[in-house]
């Protein structure tokens, strides 16, 4: 007799009621989602995180580049069209402002397009901006580095007073997220532009000699 | 009472604690991962932020180096002065060190007060947010401003300067150590006295005018003249006497007239009995002095150089020596200070590093020795040596030179040529000769001979230098032979020789530079061209 009611307890006991299994995963529910979210965020901070070094390392490739060398003498001549496949940045200057489109925000008076090459098998156009006569600014468009494609500005500021012979030229570069903007004329022409109003990465300050 | 087997008859609740558990792991994992992707990030920003402070030091470099650059290259002559004077140059107890705080000065003006920092070795300058101290790594007693070289070839060192920066915000700290090194040429104005064409006479060995028996001898150099003592002087602690010995010599009644541009004689002028020397224009340079005995003269339409400073060993500056003051016209040349002109310390300096007499190895000292390619010098300078009297035949008749080994030249012998004499050499008389001698052997003028030197110029001497067979007369090839004839005691005897090209290059710049240094310099504007560099270069 003692016997049969042990056997009953035990078949009383087998398997979870659907109830508590419900409840288990409500319960999992409403706890798995902050976790989840955590999990993303981890993600997004991985990525963001890659982003950063491989902006940086653009810029980092870039300044020692341009700081390498004098501003007369390499960096001016440079500003020619350069059909080059290196990987290193090479800044050219060619073609007219009619061949840019229109203008956007502080990138006003297109003068020409810059040509240069970050990848091996392709030419990206770029612009640049003559703001007053000491300051020259060049973009550099879809650069393309480790999975990621940014644009970059590159400013030379002229720090000469009077009649310096030998003076410094201020490098500053800006490396923004890639995006294009399209821009619609009055008669309805589209026009991709680079707009500086892009998300900005990375800053990073420089100087060249001028000679 | 519930028994501990009584709570195991039952799993109500497994569920739930089994999530719970399932939960707290994944709890677990995410904010691991969550730490580790915000440390990721974190080195990553780390990484940029030191870059850009990197940048920062680096441009702070530039701009120093640059700064120093453009006070020098338009500091005006003195160069050495006007890096001097950016810098804040000391000099204590013979160690010189550049002020730190005047570098910082060049690139944060606002942040430094020049007047408060002499002596100072480190300076400190807050800049926005980021501090930055220039200083020297150089120990305190030992000097960090070094210089090299000659006033026209200078290098200059800043050692061991260090700019380090740190941001205060983000706490990043770059320190950048080199050492920046000036190379600095000065250019004399392009005065360009010419090359070996424009030479009469080019050599390292005396010239003299002896006559004897009452006959003039008259000597007038149209072109150049380098002229040597024969042997360079030297003290016995090594240092160069030029006053030691003798390389013009007049006598009796020679009368020699320099109407060239330049005239460099690299000893004593001796003039004596009824002796003159006319210098009618250019410009007379003596290292020596010139000394005037007896009822000789020395007449000066020209100008006249001396070194700078005491002769070697003495206290006893160079000039005219004349025991009567109306042997030398004008007189003023003895009494007026503004008469005579010196050549600056560096000019002479830089005139006997271009003659190789400026060290201790004697081999390769004078003015031949640096413009004839070494192998043919020694053929040259050996054929007295290994020929009886007799001359040097050339082949083919086109060929403007003219090998002499006998004691006597005729006309015919120099006139349009290019002369390399290898004997003792008497003058020959009378006509203009127009030639370039360059002589190994002591020249001298004898009784009765008039010789008028010009110089051939430098059309025909275009290509002294050309290193090509088919391009110079002046290069001997198997084509192009020396046929040399001799009388030997057994009678004619002809030879050939081989003997490249005669002149190293850059001859004809050699000669220039060097009547350029002996004269002070040329008459044009003075370029000053620098080069900066960068060595031991370190990052922290």
């Amino acid at each position: 007799m003692k016997r049969k009611k042990q056997n009953k307890a035990k078949l009383k006991n087998l398997g979870f009621s659907l109830i508590e299994v419900l409840l288990a995963i409500v319960i999992l529910g409403l706890v798995a989602a902050p976790i989840l979210q955590i999990f993303l965020t981890s993600a997004k901070i991985n990525n963001r995180s890659r982003e950063v070094l491989a902006a940086t390392d653009v810029a980092n490739l870039t300044m020692e580049y341009l700081t390498s060398m004098d501003f007369d003498n390499d960096i001016k001549p440079l500003l020619t069209e350069n059909t080059s496949t290196e990987r290193f940045p090479t800044l050219s200057y060619t073609a007219t402002a009619t061949d840019m489109g229109t203008s956007h925000g502080t990138l006003a008076d297109f003068e020409a397009n810059i040509v240069a090459n970050y990848t091996a098998d392709s030419k990206q156009i770029f612009y640049n901006s003559i703001m007053g006569d000491s300051c020259l600014g060049v973009a550099v468009k879809d650069i393309e580095y480790n999975g990621f494609t940014f644009d970059m500005i590159i400013w030379f500021e002229s720090n000469k007073e009077g009649s310096d012979e030998y003076y410094t030229y201020d490098v500053v570069l800006e490396v923004f997220k890639a995006q294009d903007a399209i821009v619609e004329d009055d008669e309805g022409n589209k026009s991709e532009v680079f707009s500086h109003f892009n998300e900005k990465i990375i800053t990073v300050d420089g100087a060249v000699a001028n000679k | 009472m519930k028994t501990r087997k009584s709570f195991m008859k039952d799993n109500r609740g497994a569920a739930l604690v089994t999530i719970m558990i399932a939960v707290a792991f994944i709890s677990i994992l995410a904010s691991a991962m969550l730490y580790m992707s915000y440390s990721n990030y974190q080195m990553k920003i780390v990484n940029y932020q030191s870059k850009v402070n990197f940048y920062g030091t680096e441009k702070d470099m530039t701009q120093v180096s640059t700064s120093i650059r453009n006070e020098v290259e338009t500091g005006g002559d003195n160069t050495l002065q006007s890096l001097k004077d950016i810098v804040g140059y000391q000099e204590t107890a013979g160690v010189a060190r550049y002020n730190p705080a005047y570098l910082s000065e060049l690139v944060y003006p606002d942040n430094v007060d020049l007047t408060a920092v002499s002596g100072i070795q480190n300076m400190s300058v807050v800049v926005g947010d980021c501090n930055a101290t220039f200083s020297s790594n150089v120990p305190a007693g030992v000097s960090n401003f070094i210089v090299e070289g000659t006033e026209n070839d200078q290098t200059v060192t800043l050692k061991g300067i260090v700019i380090e920066h740190v941001t205060t915000e983000d706490g990043y700290v770059h320190k950048i150590t080199t050492d920046l090194v000036y190379k600095i040429k000065k250019t004399k104005g392009d005065d360009s006295p010419g090359g070996i064409g424009e030479f009469s006479m080019l050599m390292d060995c005396p010239v003299s005018g002896e006559p004897s028996g009452g006959d003039a001898t008259r000597a007038t150099m149209y072109g150049n003249v380098f002229v040597g003592p024969g042997t360079y002087k030297y003290l016995a602690d090594g240092t160069l006497n030029p006053a030691g010995a003798n390389a013009l010599v007049l006598s009796n009644e020679a009368y020699y007239t320099q109407k060239g541009d330049y005239m460099v004689v690299f000893g004593n002028v001796v003039l004596s009995g009824t002796s003159v020397l006319n210098v009618v224009s250019g410009r007379l340079t003596v290292f020596g002095d010139i000394i005037i005995n007896d009822s000789a003269a020395l007449l000066c339409t020209g100008e006249i150089y001396f070194p700078s400073g005491n002769k070697p060993g003495t206290t006893e500056p160079y000039g005219i020596k004349a025991t009567n003051a109306h042997n030398v016209i004008p007189n003023t040349l003895l009494t007026d200070p503004n008469a005579i002109k010196y050549l600056e310390a560096d000019d002479y300096t830089s005139m006997l590093a271009a003659l190789k007499l400026d060290d201790t190895d004697y081999t390769n000292d004078g003015i031949l020795k640096q413009i004839l390619v070494p192998e043919n010098e020694e053929w040259l300078s050996g054929l007295q040596e290994t020929k009886s009297t007799g001359m040097i035949d050339y082949y083919g008749v086109n060929y403007g030179y003219r090998f002499h080994v006998a004691d006597v030249m005729n006309t015919g012998d120099a006139n349009n040529r290019l002369v390399f004499n290898a004997a003792d050499l008497s003058m020959p008389d009378g006509a203009n000769i127009n030639a370039t001698i360059i002589s190994f052997k002591p020249v001298k003028v004898m009784n009765g001979k008039n010789m008028l030197l010009s110089q051939l110029g430098s059309d025909t001497f275009d290509m002294l230098t050309a290193e090509s067979t088919t391009e110079s007369p002046f290069y001997s090839d198997s084509t192009h032979k020396i046929k040399i004839k001799s009388n030997t005691a057994s009678g004619l005897k002809e030879e050939e020789h081989v003997v490249g090209s005669f002149f190293q290059a850059d001859a004809n710049t050699k000669v220039n530079n060097i009547l350029n240094l002996a004269s002070g310099g040329g008459d044009g504007d003075t370029t000053i061209d620098t080069a900066v560099g960068y060595s031991n270069w370190t990052k922290e």
